[in-house]
């Protein structure tokens, strides 16, 4: 494995995302639900849980080595995309020289649910590399219980 | 591509896949004086981890608990890996534990392993 091989995985984007999702996932088969999708740059697939639970869903997903400035999250109909950047930087004396570093790239996943969830109300929060979103799942419109009466 | 992970990777050639139920991935990069590694360990913190060099091998330990409570039943879609894992890496046989550092942040571990300097050369006196 080239040693240099990850800093200029950061610039190239697409190219390398395929190598990275095997390396990270080598027990999951990606869904093929069409509402997934994920791009990102030096990682694999960002690997997520959903589980459901009363009247709200839960995603937790893994990304690294996030500032919470960098996240957004947005909810449409039944999917979650989350996406932002990934930024790197480090500055370091050796001897008499300043060595910086810096790596740079953008990333989104969208998760398919399974279920309707609103935006409104739903909370997130980034702790340890891992972003956990609590999503309020949506009453159905225009449900209402149905009397039957006796004919 | 599973390859990938057993690989005749020069850093890891013990290619423990058999003793680890997952693998972080590493960053690696070697400088003349240091390597420095960057795993992605998402959800642990230094509790969960251990790092040790001895005899010029790195060996990053852990263990990601699956957290049990009423709250993970309902599970929809499983991506994240749990469990144990072991990873080893040869660095410089001269390298020192006293002089490796190692951090975690937001889910990234950072470990920073100086070459050390092999032994300087004593000059022997020619009588």
């Amino acid at each position: 494995m080239e040693l240099h091989q990850t800093w200029k995985w950061l610039a190239e984007g697409w190219r390398n995302i395929s190598d990275r999702a095997a390396y990270a996932l080598t027990h999951f088969s990606p869904s093929h639900n069409e509402a997934d999708s994920a791009v990102g740059i030096g990682w694999g697939l960002m690997a997520a849980d959903v589980s459901e639970h009363g009247d709200y869903v839960r995603v937790e997903l893994e990304a690294p080595g996030l500032d919470k400035e960098d996240i957004d999250v947005s909810v449409d109909d039944d999917r979650i995309v989350i996406s932002g950047q990934k930024k790197y930087e480090s500055e370091r004396r050796e001897g008499a020289m300043v060595v910086t570093e810096r790596a740079f790239g953008r990333f989104q996943r969208a998760i398919a649910l399974p279920l309707g969830v609103a935006s409104e109300g739903a909370e997130a929060s980034y702790r340890r590399g891992v972003l956990s979103i609590k999503l309020p799942k949506v009453k159905e419109p225009g449900r209402r219980s149905i009397e039957i009466t006796r004919g | 591509m599973s390859d990938l992970i057993r690989s005749s990777d020069p850093l890891d050639p013990f290619g423990r896949l058999g003793r680890s139920e997952w693998l972080p991935p590493v960053d690696i990069k070697e400088e003349d004086e240091a390597y420095s590694f960057r795993m992605d360990v998402p959800g642990m913190s230094a509790g969960d981890l251990e790092v040790e060099l001895h005899d010029g091998v790195l060996s990053v330990r852990g263990e990601r608990e699956l957290k049990e409570s009423a709250e993970h039943k309902g599970y929809i879609r499983t991506e994240r890996r749990h469990g144990k894992f072991l990873r080893q890496f040869r660095v410089s046989t001269a390298a020192k534990a006293e002089e490796l550092k190692a951090s975690v942040k937001d889910g990234v571990l950072a470990i920073y392993v100086p070459k050390g300097s092999a032994s300087e050369a004593r000059r022997v006196p020619i009588s």
